[in-house]
C-alpha cells in the first residue's frame, strides 16, 4: 500500500480547502435553522469540478483516483461548514452517480454523467422503504415488465434529496421466486415520470441543509432502457455501491473531526482559566490527544480503501470497519469538542453544537452502527 | 493444490448449508441457503485460502454460481497470475 501524496494532490487539497472555505459557508447557521438546500453552493461546487470527482473526463468529470479522491472529499470536509451540502455532494456522487459509471450502458453514461458533472441534475439513491430499513431487500417496490415499459408500485422513504433530485437510482423487486441475488433490479429513474411523487417532506435534528423526503411510485412506468445493468442485477449493483457509500461518504467526516480538532486547539490554547491556557490542564489536552489518535486511524482506514478501489479491489469488509469506526468517532469528537468550548460548545452561534447533530445521522445511514458490526461478524464467520 | 481448493471451497459452502449434500454442478443460489452477504463472505474466503485477488468484474453470479463455476474463475485467476 502506496499513501504517500504527491504535490500536486496536495496542491489540490489546499485549494479545495481555500474554495469551501470562501464560496461554501454563507449563512449556515441560519440555513440549518430553516432547513434550506444551498442551490448556490450547489452550483459552485459543479463549477469548481466537485461533482464529478472519479467520473472520466470524457462524461464530464475530473478523472481522479478513487485514492486522489478520498483526499478531495476530506478537504471538502475540513473547509466546508455546511455538512448538509457535503452529504448531498456525496450522496449524488457515490449513490448515483457512481452506479451509472460502473453499471450503466454507453448511451445511459452520455445521457446523466455529463449534467449531473455540471450540477444541471442532483442524483440520489431509491432504496429504503417503511417497513425495510437495514434489511433492505426485504423490500416491497416491485417492478414488472410490460412491453417497453417496466411498471413500479411501491413507497421509498428517508430519501436524501428527494424534495430537490432530478434522477435517482431506484431499487424494485423483479422476481419473487428467485434468490436475494437474482430477484432485485435496479433503475435510472427521472423525476418527471407520470406516477412519482414526492408524498412526504422529512423535517430531520441534522443534517438539515441536505433535505430528505418519501417517494411514492404508482403504476409508473419507467421504459426499458432505464434499467441498469440487466434484471436480477440489483443486489450485485447495491453491493458495489455500498462500498462506495461507507468509504468514501465519511472521508468527509475525517475532514470535520481535524477542522474540530484544529478549531478546539486553538480555543484551549487562546482560553484563559485560573491565568493559564485550559489546554495546560490535562483532563482538556487528554481529549484533544484522543482526538488526534482518533482522526488518524480513521484516515488510515478511508486511505486503504482508496487505495484498494484504485487497484481494482473489493473493499467491502474495509468499508464497513471504516463507516463503523469513523461515524462513532465523529460523535465522540463532536461531543470533545462541545466539553472543550463549554457553554459556547452548546451555543448555536458557534455552530459547533450542530457539528454534533450532523455527526449522529453518520451513525445511522449507510446502515447503523448495529447493522456494520453484524455485517463485520458475518464476515469474520460468526 | 487444484483439488485442496476445491475442497476446501466445497466445505465452506457445505458449512453455509447444514444437512445439504450439494452437488459440484449444483446452482448455490437455488438452494435456498444464501443470504445478502454470502457472495462477499464467499469471496473473502476464496482470496485468504487461494491468495488470488479478486475484482468486482469476476463478481457476477454466474462466476460463483456453483464449485464448479468457483473453480473454473480460480483457474483463471491463477492461469492470469501466472503468465
Amino acid at each position: 500500500m502506496d499513501f504517500a501524496w504527491t504535490r500536486q494532490q496536495l496542491i489540490l487539497k489546499d485549494s479545495i480547502i481555500a474554495f469551501a472555505r470562501e464560496q461554501l459557508n454563507d449563512r449556515v447557521t441560519e440555513r440549518d435553522r430553516s432547513g434550506e438546500f444551498s442551490r448556490e453552493g450547489w452550483r459552485r461546487s459543479a463549477d469548481f469540478g466537485l461533482l464529478g470527482l472519479t467520473i472520466p473526463v470524457e462524461y464530464g468529470g475530473q478523472g481522479y483516483d478513487p485514492l486522489t479522491a478520498m483526499l478531495a472529499l476530506e478537504a471538502l470536509g475540513y473547509g466546508c461548514t455546511d455538512n448538509g451540502l457535503v452529504f448531498v455532494i456525496n450522496n449524488h456522487l457515490w449513490s448515483c452517480a457512481i452506479s451509472i459509471l460502473d453499471f450503466g450502458s454507453e448511451a445511459q453514461k452520455q445521457r446523466f454523467l455529463p449534467p449531473m458533472c455540471r450540477g444541471e441534475l442532483i442524483g440520489g439513491q431509491v432504496l429504503t422503504e417503511p417497513e425495510s430499513g437495514s434489511a433492505a431487500f426485504t423490500m416491497q417496490t416491485s417492478a414488472v415488465r410490460d412491453g417497453d415499459a417496466y411498471v413500479l408500485n411501491g413507497t421509498k422513504t428517508f430519501l436524501t434529496s428527494a424534495p430537490i433530485g432530478d434522477v435517482f437510482i431506484v431499487y424494485a423487486r423483479t422476481s419473487e421466486s428467485r434468490a436475494v441475488q437474482e430477484g432485485f433490479s435496479a433503475f435510472i429513474v427521472t423525476r418527471d415520470l407520470p406516477g412519482l411523487e414526492m408524498t412526504k417532506a422529512w423535517d430531520k435534528s441534522g443534517l438539515r441543509t441536505a433535505p430528505m423526503g418519501q417517494l411514492t411510485f404508482t403504476n409508473c412506468r419507467v421504459p426499458v432502457d432505464c434499467l441498469l445493468g440487466a434484471e436480477g442485477m440489483g443486489h450485485g449493483i447495491f453491493q458495489s455501491t455500498i462500498e462506495w457509500e461507507r468509504g468514501f461518504f465519511f472521508a468527509s467526516q475525517v475532514g470535520v473531526m481535524e477542522r474540530l480538532l484544529d478549531q478546539s486547539v486553538e480555543y484551549a490554547q487562546q482560553r484563559q482559566q485560573g491565568g493559564k491556557p485550559i489546554g495546560s490542564f490535562q483532563s482538556i489536552s487528554n481529549k484533544l490527544v484522543d482526538m488526534k489518535l482518533r482522526i488518524e486511524l480513521a484516515k488510515l482506514l478511508v486511505y486503504k480503501i482508496g487505495w484498494l478501489k484504485r487497484e481494482g479491489r473489493m473493499a467491502f469488509l474495509e468499508a464497513s470497519l471504516a463507516k463503523l469506526f469513523i461515524s462513532e468517532s465523529h460523535v465522540q469528537t463532536s461531543l470533545d469538542a462541545i466539553q472543550i468550548h463549554g457553554a459556547r460548545g452548546y451555543m448555536t452561534e458557534y455552530g459547533i453544537e450542530r457539528e454534533l447533530r450532523d455527526a449522529v445521522a453518520g451513525t445511522l445511514y449507510a446502515g447503523t452502527s448495529e447493522i456494520q458490526r453484524e455485517v463485520i461478524a458475518s464476515l469474520l464467520g460468526l | 493444490m487444484h483439488d485442496q481448493y476445491r475442497q476446501q471451497i466445497r466445505a465452506f459452502l457445505m458449512r453455509h448449508m447444514p444437512d445439504y449434500e450439494l452437488q459440484d454442478d449444483e446452482d448455490i443460489f437455488a438452494t435456498g441457503f444464501v443470504t445478502s452477504l454470502f457472495v462477499v463472505q464467499l469471496v473473502l474466503f476464496i482470496e485468504k485460502t487461494c491468495h488470488v485477488t479478486l475484482s468486482r468484474t469476476d463478481l457476477n453470479n454466474d462466476n460463483l454460481r456453483s464449485v464448479d463455476a468457483i473453480m473454473a474463475l480460480l483457474d483463471r485467476k491463477l492461469a492470469a497470475e501466472n503468465a
